[in-house]
């Protein structure tokens, strides 16, 4: 399985990270950690991520595709199994004005 | 303390009985959606959005006031001055969502507007979306032949929440879970 977040649309909502905690994790208050390739069985709990997003910024290819490498990896020396394996952070911005 | 707990059993209590009644009451008027849902896996998920979007449970947020002035449409709306957001409404806007008074559980993008936006986007959400998805389907599964006894049902008088104040479906019989 395949996941693509948009980033010129996600806004750090983290309806992702309730749905799907394996797969999606808020860093701070904005930014968004997730995994783009996400294992099989939590196939269901990423359709409903994709579904809950507000803003409709994730999409989800059901089929085992080949992962391009990571865009921008993290470095971060803690035992976090997400950042070891080098994932993407994207920071979202919120909507609501201050 | 009194207060938020008050507010919590409301919008956590009433508004997701509306979103399973308002969501059974559209089922049982579009059957063909209802058999998929008994069918098709993981259909649950995007019906559940456009439910959502078709029938919100929320229709206005009344008492909200602009924290600056706004240009909406060539008005400007005054700092302090108050707001009804009619969210309802937004989720028919034509040019947000194609055909949009036809319920259609197959849209994509549906970016509708039933838990609000921004920092108050509802803290009930995913809870919510949740619980809607597991009933419907355990109701779709389950009931035999299930129908309507009344269409439309009679809805409470609120403006603001939607749903009816009994939804009486007859059916044959409760399969098995
Ligand atoms: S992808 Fe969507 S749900 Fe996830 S943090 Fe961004 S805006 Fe929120």
């Amino acid at each position: 399985m395949r996941v693509v977040v948009d980033l010129t649309k996600c806004e750090g909502y983290a309806q992702c990270a309730f749905l799907a905690p394996e797969a999606f994790r808020m860093v701070g208050d904005e930014a968004l950690l997730f995994d783009p390739a996400p294992s099989a069985e939590l196939g269901e709990k990423v359709l409903r991520a994709a579904a809950a997003c507000p803003v409709q910024a994730l999409q989800v290819d059901l089929a085992d595709l080949p992962v391009p490498p990571p865009a921008e990896t993290v470095v971060a020396a803690t035992d976090d199994r997400l950042r070891r394996e080098g994932r993407i952070v994207v920071a979202g911005l919120w909507k609501a004005a201050t | 303390m009194i207060s938020t707990l008050v507010l919590l059993l409301i919008a956590g209590h009433e508004t997701t009985v509306n979103l399973i009644t308002n969501g059974w009451l559209t089922l049982q008027r579009h059957p063909e959606v209802l058999q998929r849902l008994r069918s098709e896996p993981r259909f649950a998920i995007r019906l559940v959005e456009e439910l959502l979007r078709y029938e919100p449970s929320v229709h206005i947020l009344p008492f909200r006031s602009a924290i600056s002035d706004i240009e909406v449409g060539g008005t400007t709306i005054r700092m302090g001055h108050p707001i009804a957001v009619l969210l309802a409404s937004g989720n028919r806007d034509p040019q947000c969502f194609p055909h949009a008074d036809r319920f259609d559980p197959d849209r994509t993008d549906n970016v509708h507007l039933s838990f609000a936006g921004g920092i108050h986007y509802c803290l009930g959400a995913p809870l919510a979306r949740l619980e809607a998805q597991l009933a419907l389907t355990q109701l779709a599964r389950r009931l035999r032949n299930p129908r309507l006894l009344a269409d439309p049902p009679p809805y409470r008088p609120s403006p603001i929440l939607r749903g009816p104040v009994h939804l009486a479906v007859a059916y044959d019989s409760v399969e098995p879970a």
